[in-house]
């Protein structure tokens, strides 16, 4: 592929012609970045802000008359109770997954390598399907749990979770998995030889080192689960004050044509999922200075 | 003899990366592990430190057979190529990590730290992060995080290998001194031969997972025991007949390696002293020049050498004609090499 270097003319305050010289692959900074911002603006920022606009019909007062309704505050206790659970989980087994995957050599690696993706791949509702059917108290796994006195999964908030593991699984594992492959293993052979053991290695030298993707790895997964719709529908039940979550809720509210109620519910969501975006920057953007990667 | 290798093999699949290794190293002395890339040297590094496990044979620290001691308590300072600092610690925390690990007393700690920043010439960067350090400082680093918990052996992994040059020669001087200062045995690996000859009290040379001579570093420069050593260390030059130059008739049709170092040039006319009527011609090639001389390159009865010439003798030229002696040259037998000097000197 051709490099080409482009010019791009600044009016400087004297007046005078400037020129930013920038080496790229793409020909084109006004024609990519234009392609840039439309596809963004058509695909996230108008979309975003029609919500805006729909909510602004809304008076302050009915809005958190509508959000304090205890049924609303119970999906959105839900919903964030379980996320929470889900991604705490998928933090540990997706970190789990990824060591196996970088350190470990054996048969059929890459298929399941591959396999991780999958929840990306399937419709939501396949999953929620297949998941519900093994859940339940007539499925394999529903049926083993119920005959032991734990009691099937499926209908519960423990039904919630797993679907939400299901498709969070993979923001995990991916975050972590580029970060453990660059390693510099020299760094654990030094601690090693300075006596440190095992679980000292991996403390002090790898787990500083993978925290911020495990981190970043989380709070995609919450956001995933938080909003996650077509998996959860068939596993929860949605019994209201006890399994219904935020996403259903507003659906419920579209169906009874009560677009105020929706967008004020989708508001809250929306906030929500920009405070975890925020947050994980933040926490990218501190690792990042610390090792002098910017 | 504080380390020792018997018959030390590793293979990895079908490539011996140690073939039979014997070795002993004095206590107290600085050894450079020589040879180029793929020679074993850094697979001997690392089994001595206890990182790579030998297939066969016998690994003696201090008298005490260490195959099945783990690195961690074969007590050793490791230096590794380009570092591998902790990033996420201060410097401070990456000097402190052995002695931590041991339990130390946080006094104790603080104490023999602030030393080694002194002794590093780090004090007043402890609080930084290793990305905030030059290359020397990371160095300098890694070394006192290695000696931290006064290891008696000290290995280092090409130490000076990802410094600029101008760094490298003062950092060079700075380990030898503290090295010998410390009075701790080392082994340091190394492809330079410079950097060995400099640095070393004794070089240890490998080609192909074999040792192929032991000695001082002017035993290694003066006598190259194999031809492979007479051709890595110096600039020498491998002639395939000895018996066409000067002097060396008798050895007929031999081949030879011949140093640059033993190879005087003269212009028609100057002065040649006493080896005057041992005085071959020869064209010059090719010259260059190397800050303390020039490097000549030769053609002579056939056969290509190179030679140096001092900045003070008249300049030569590319397709100059002149007249050259060997005075040493070192036969090649087989394995085995023997220093051949001309007739009549």
């Amino acid at each position: 592929m051709a490099v080409t270097k482009r010019r791009s003319p600044i009016e400087s305050p004297d007046g005078t012609k400037k020129f930013l010289t920038a080496t790229s692959v793409i020909p084109g900074f006004g024609l990519s970045t234009g392609v840039t911002l439309t596809m963004l603006s058509l695909v996230v920022l108008i979309p975003l802000a029609s919500i805006l606009w729909s909510s602004s019909e809304l008076t302050v007062a009915d809005f958190f008359a509508t959000i304090a309704r205890r049924r609303v505050l119970m999906s959105f206790w839900v919903s964030i109770e379980t996320a929470l659970i889900a991604s705490l989980i998928n933090m540990v087994m997706g970190l789990i997954m990824a060591w196996v995957l970088v350190r470990y050599e054996f048969p059929g690696k890459r298929l399941l390598d591959g396999m991780i993706e999958l929840p990306f791949a399937l419709p939501t509702v396949v999953a929620g399907m297949a998941l519900t059917s093994l859940t339940a108290n007539t499925g394999l796994i529903g049926g083993a749990l119920e005959a032991v006195g734990i009691g099937a999964p499926a209908y519960t908030r423990a039904g919630i979770v797993i679907a939400m593991i299901f498709v969070g699984i993979p923001f995990v594992a991916r975050s972590i998995q580029p970060v453990l492959e660059k390693l510099d293993r020299r760094a654990e052979e030094a601690a090693f030889i300075l006596g440190a053991s095992p679980w000292q290695i991996f403390r002090r030298v790898i787990f500083p080192e993978i925290r911020p993707a495990m981190l970043v790895g989380f709070g995609l997964a919450f956001a995933r689960s938080l909003g996650e719709y077509g998996s959860v529908v068939f596993i929860a039940g949605n019994k209201p004050f006890q399994t219904e979550i935020a996403p259903l809720l507003i659906m419920s509210e579209l169906q009874e044509y009560d677009y105020a109620s929706a967008t004020a519910i989708a508001l809250v969501m929306l906030i929500l999922a920009f405070l975890i975006l925020f947050a994980m920057n933040l926490i990218q953007s501190q690792a990042a200075k610390r090792v002098g990667e910017r | 003899m504080y380390v020792e290798l018997k018959n030390v093999v590793k293979t990895y699949d079908s490539y011996r990366a140690a073939d039979n290794i014997d070795l002993s190293i004095e206590e107290g002395r600085l050894v450079a592990l020589l040879g180029p890339s793929g020679s074993g040297k850094t697979t001997i590094l690392r089994m001595i430190a206890g990182l790579e496990r030998q297939n066969s044979g016998d690994i003696i620290i201090g008298g005490r057979v260490v195959n099945d001691v783990p690195g961690s308590e074969r007590g050793i300072g490791f230096v590794f190529q380009n570092y591998a600092l902790f990033r996420y610690m201060t410097v401070f925390d990456n000097i402190a990590f052995g002695l931590e690990i041991q339990k130390q007393d946080k006094q104790v700690i603080r104490r023999r730290v602030e030393e080694l920043l002194a002794l590093t010439d780090l004090t007043g960067l402890e609080k930084r992060y290793p990305n905030q350090l030059s290359g020397g400082q990371r160095q300098r680093v890694a070394f006192a995080r290695a000696i931290a918990p006064n290891p008696r052996l000290l290995l280092l992994d090409e130490p000076f290998a990802a410094i600029d040059a101008k760094v490298r020669k003062d950092l060079r001087a700075w380990l030898r001194s503290t090295i010998s200062s410390l009075g701790v045995t080392s082994i340091f690996v190394t492809h330079d031969q410079e950097e060995a000859i400099e640095v070393a009290d004794e070089i240890v040379v490998t080609n192909h997972g074999r040792i192929e001579q032991v000695g001082t570093p002017m035993e290694i420069c003066i006598e190259p025991k194999t031809p492979f050593v007479a051709e890595f260390i110096g600039r020498g030059k491998r002639v395939s007949n000895i018996g066409a130059f000067r002097g060396f008739a008798r050895w007929g049709h031999m081949a030879a390696i011949i140093q640059p170092e033993f190879v005087h040039v003269y212009l028609p006319g100057e002065d040649a002293g006493a080896s005057g009527d041992a005085l071959q011609p020869a064209i010059v090639q090719d010259v260059a020049f190397r800050g303390a001389n020039w490097a000549l390159r030769l053609a002579c009865c056939g056969e290509e050498l190179s030679a140096f010439r001092s900045l003070e003798a008249p300049p030569v030229h590319p397709g100059d004609p002149v007249r050259l002696s060997v005075s040493r040259a070192q036969g090649i037998a087989g394995e085995q090499t023997e220093p051949l000097y001309p007739e009549g000197t």
